[in-house]
């Protein structure tokens, strides 16, 4: 399963980022081979409809859930459109975040 | 013509200034354009007698005629649609967000499928009503309101200023700031009165707003409030720059008192009364 988080920085040591639109990264992750990759977040120094462009971005990849510490009600919406999951991590690194989810320890975030 | 009262810096007398002008002046327009916190009532007290919605055009989009291409999100400026692709076989879908919309319209017009017309949003509140100056005579009053909650405060502005009756004398005023809502509250103004006070804080929002109106080429003069607390920076600024200052208002305790309790300062203090008339007779020379 891919799911996507937002991250301060490129590798799964990084850690979640505070924000969901306006992350520096997005990265993803396959949960049974651990295949990892990022994007750098171009629309994060957008005015406007930063969150509903990342989430699109999400959907586009194919991911199945994100994890973050935070999502808007617009992001919130595209997300649910797509039917994509969302659950609440705290502030911590990427690989725990990704642990977390494998043993189903994370709530939903809606 | 159109006198437009702003200044960069919130709270240093615009609606003093903006209602004194009102209520000195004959066969005046007000135009509250300050629509996020319209408070010119306060100090004129008009009689409203009518009211219009302000609106800004959406879109809506015809589900049965979309085929999801996308152009439609790609073409909006500020992401307000959102096209979700059908997955499964299921028709596309596309998530409007209001509230992102500045409603320019390009949507309606470039969707290759027709699927798109406007439809009104109210965002605001325009009333009409009518004052008494200090001569007796009536000033016909409009102010705009938006919404709580909304975000867009210049199709209210554009709405209200489509009531400019140039037969009169119009007097703005203008929301604080440098932004949208002031070039859409100055913007075809003959003339512009920037209120500032005697603080760096003052002259540096009084120094954007002159970038500001140069860019709009509207000619300015400077209303110094509080003019006799902090520095003399202001009038120096004026000097270079070669604005004229037009009138100063000292800081006294009675002027801060009769604003308080929402008495306007040209009908506590008839002096005020010659000193702005005295103002607008070059500028109505100016016009004619």
């Amino acid at each position: 399963m891919k799911i996507c988080i937002p991250a301060k920085g490129e590798t799964p040591n990084a850690q979640i980022d505070s924000t969901f639109g306006r992350c520096q990264y997005l990265l993803f992750t396959d949960t049974e081979n651990s295949t990892t990759y990022q994007h750098e977040n171009t629309y994060r120094e957008d005015n406007s409809g930063v969150g509903t462009q990342v989430a699109q971005a999400v959907l586009a990849e194919g991911a199945e859930a994100v994890l973050s510490r935070e999502i808007g009600p617009k992001a919130q919406e595209v997300l649910k459109a797509g039917n994509i999951s969302a659950y609440r991590v705290d502030d911590m690194d990427i690989r725990d975040a990704v642990e977390k989810f494998k043993n189903n320890e994370l709530d939903p975030l809606y | 013509m159109i006198i437009a009262v702003a200044s960069g810096k919130g709270g240093t007398g615009k609606t003093t200034v903006a209602t004194s002008l009102a209520l000195s002046l004959p066969d005046v327009q007000f135009l509250d354009c300050d629509v996020e916190a319209p408070n010119s009532h306060i100090f004129l007290e008009p009689e409203f007698t009518d009211e219009t919605d302000a609106v800004i055009n959406v879109p809506e989009i015809d589900e049965s005629l979309c085929d999801g291409c996308g152009i439609c999100q790609d073409i909006c400026e500020f992401n307000a649609l959102t096209v979700i692709p059908g997955m499964n076989g299921q028709q596309s879908n596309v998530l409007r967000f209001d509230s992102l919309c500045h409603g320019c319209g390009a949507c309606t017009v470039l969707c290759p499928q027709q699927a798109i017309h406007e439809v009104p949003r109210t965002i605001g509140t325009i009333r009409f009503g009518h004052s008494t100056n200090l001569a007796g005579e009536t000033i016909d009053v409009i102010e705009g309101t938006l919404n709580a909650g909304e975000t867009l405060s210049p199709p209210v502005i554009r709405d209200l200023k489509s009531q400019t009756d140039l037969g009169k004398t119009v007097i703005i005023d203008a929301p604080p700031g440098t932004s949208c809502p002031v070039v859409a509250s100055i913007r075809d103004a003959d003339y512009c009165i920037l209120v500032t006070e005697p603080t760096p804080f003052g002259l540096h929002d009084l120094t954007l707003t002159v970038t500001l109106t140069r860019e709009l080429e509207i000619p300015v003069g400077v209303i110094i409030n509080r003019s006799d607390v902090g520095d003399a920076a202001i009038e120096e600024f004026c000097y270079k720059n070669d604005i004229p200052v037009l009138l100063k208002i000292p800081f006294r305790k009675e002027i801060a008192r009769a604003y308080a309790n929402g008495i306007p300062l040209v009908r506590q203090f008839p002096e005020y009364r010659s000193h702005f008339n005295a103002l607008f007779e070059p500028l109505e020379m100016m016009e004619g």
